[in-house]
């Protein structure tokens, strides 16, 4: 990526920013931005040649229920769970036993992908609301980005939404992880650390987002998938 | 007293001061920052997205966004109108280029009428300059791009021309804006 031609970058960067691209050469500019800092440089400077154009609009106020909303989620988490969702309604204490159960099979799972000795990582294991049998392995070395998800069972996919793994800190909202494929066992990279983003976290969850909607910071609505993450010392 | 005309242009140093206190969980003032801000990302997301709800909720993304990263912010390198108005267009843009959006309309349909007028008062006066240099179909092609979020593909369909000949306008005129603001800039700048 980084021997692009410094003019294809740029042109690549106003583009981005002027907001030209196509989705296919979008998520190109995205995926550079991930590991580019020379295109990382390049946006922020057309940002700050292009954007003043935007301020020529006159104002619009927005509904008050607009603030209203983003006020009621920035509030204090709840200690159980920052986000009301049917998984915790129902027969939670027996779910979470059956899914801490399987725990030893991913402690076992675990052990060829952090390599040998003793296991340094993290582990998870969801389930969905009605059905306590484990539906996702999340598992990651202690350093890096990258997260292995094993589909145990996969769940029901709905048309035009997309599937995001979230770390739910003991306390304070939850944390973005990345978009996940359930339908097949993958690799997907953290958009933090994983040391980070799973710091203080004992559960992991996996919620259903609109497509419109993937790259949110919070998650929406119910979760589809919820269990317990531990971490795995020397 | 900061008027709503020129909140985000004319503040710099309080938005700033805002942010820093909004990375702290500061929550009153992350709703002055809200107060002083939205109208304007919200009267950007209208023409881009089309339709209130959807700018609605993406504007509720931006400002979870906004609490969450405030920490991120780095007043050298872009000032906080920059950086709200990036992460409002960016979040429409990935909303524009699903699936479920629909396709792009002319400024007169998104309702941007009497934009040309405005843009007669763009600051800074570098990119009024580069604008009015350019070339009609330069213009009307980038501010179109900028403000409805239609794809070259598309403003080529809007208006029954080949794609490489938008293309080449945007380009055109990206270069000729760059070539104004980052020479103004240099001018500014004594050199060592």
């Amino acid at each position: 990526m980084s021997q692009l031609d410094p003019l294809v970058l740029d042109q690549l960067a106003g583009d981005y920013v002027l907001g030209s691209l196509g989705a296919d050469e979008r998520a190109y500019v995205n995926k550079l931005l991930r590991a580019n800092v020379e295109m990382q440089q390049r946006v922020r400077a057309w940002e700050n040649r292009l954007n003043p154009l935007a301020l020529v609009l006159p104002p619009v106020t927005p509904p008050p229920h607009v603030w209203q909303a983003i006020e009621q989620r920035i509030a204090p988490a709840r200690p159980a769970g920052a986000v009301p969702g049917r998984w915790f309604a129902g027969d939670c204490r027996r779910t979470v036993v059956l899914a801490a159960g399987g725990l030893l099979l991913a402690l076992s799972a675990l052990l060829p992908f952090v390599g040998g000795g003793a296991p340094q990582g993290y582990v998870g294991i969801l389930a969905a609301a009605k059905d306590a049998r484990p539906a996702l392995q999340a598992s990651a070395p202690r350093r890096g980005h990258k997260l292995r998800v094993r589909v145990l069972q996969a769940p029901a996919l709905v048309e035009n939404r997309v599937l995001i793994l979230w770390a739910l800190p003991d306390s304070g909202p939850p944390r973005r992880i990345a978009v996940i494929d359930a339908a097949q066992d993958g690799e997907v990279n953290s958009e933090q650390p994983v040391e980070t983003v799973l710091d203080g976290v004992s559960m992991l969850a996996v919620s259903a987002e609109p497509t419109y909607a993937a790259a949110t910071s919070l998650p929406h609505g119910d979760y589809v998938l919820k269990g317990p993450c531990v971490r795995l010392d020397d | 007293m900061i008027s709503q005309d020129n909140a985000m242009s004319d503040s710099n140093g309080l938005l700033a001061d805002l942010l820093a206190r909004t990375a702290l969980r500061d929550t009153q003032a992350f709703h002055r920052l809200y107060e002083l801000t939205a109208p304007a990302l919200y009267a950007v997301l209208l023409p881009l997205v089309r339709g209130s709800a959807v700018a609605e909720a993406i504007l509720q993304e931006c400002y979870i966004a906004v609490w969450l990263h405030a920490g991120s912010y780095v007043p050298a390198i872009s000032r906080p109108a920059t950086w709200l108005l990036s992460i409002a267009r960016h979040r429409a843009f990935d909303y524009l280029r699903s699936a479920v959006a629909p396709p792009a309309p002319a400024p007169a349909e998104a309702g941007l009428a009497g934009l040309p007028a405005r843009l007669e008062q763009v600051q800074p006066p570098a990119l009024r300059t580069g604008l009015a240099a350019m070339d009609a179909n330069v213009r009307a092609s980038l501010v179109a791009a900028y403000f409805t979020g239609a794809t070259a593909q598309q403003l080529a369909a809007q208006r029954t021309l080949p794609s490489a000949t938008v293309t080449g306008w945007l380009r055109r005129g990206l270069q000729q804006l760059r070539q104004a603001v980052d020479g103004a800039a240099e001018t500014r700048t004594p050199r060592p």
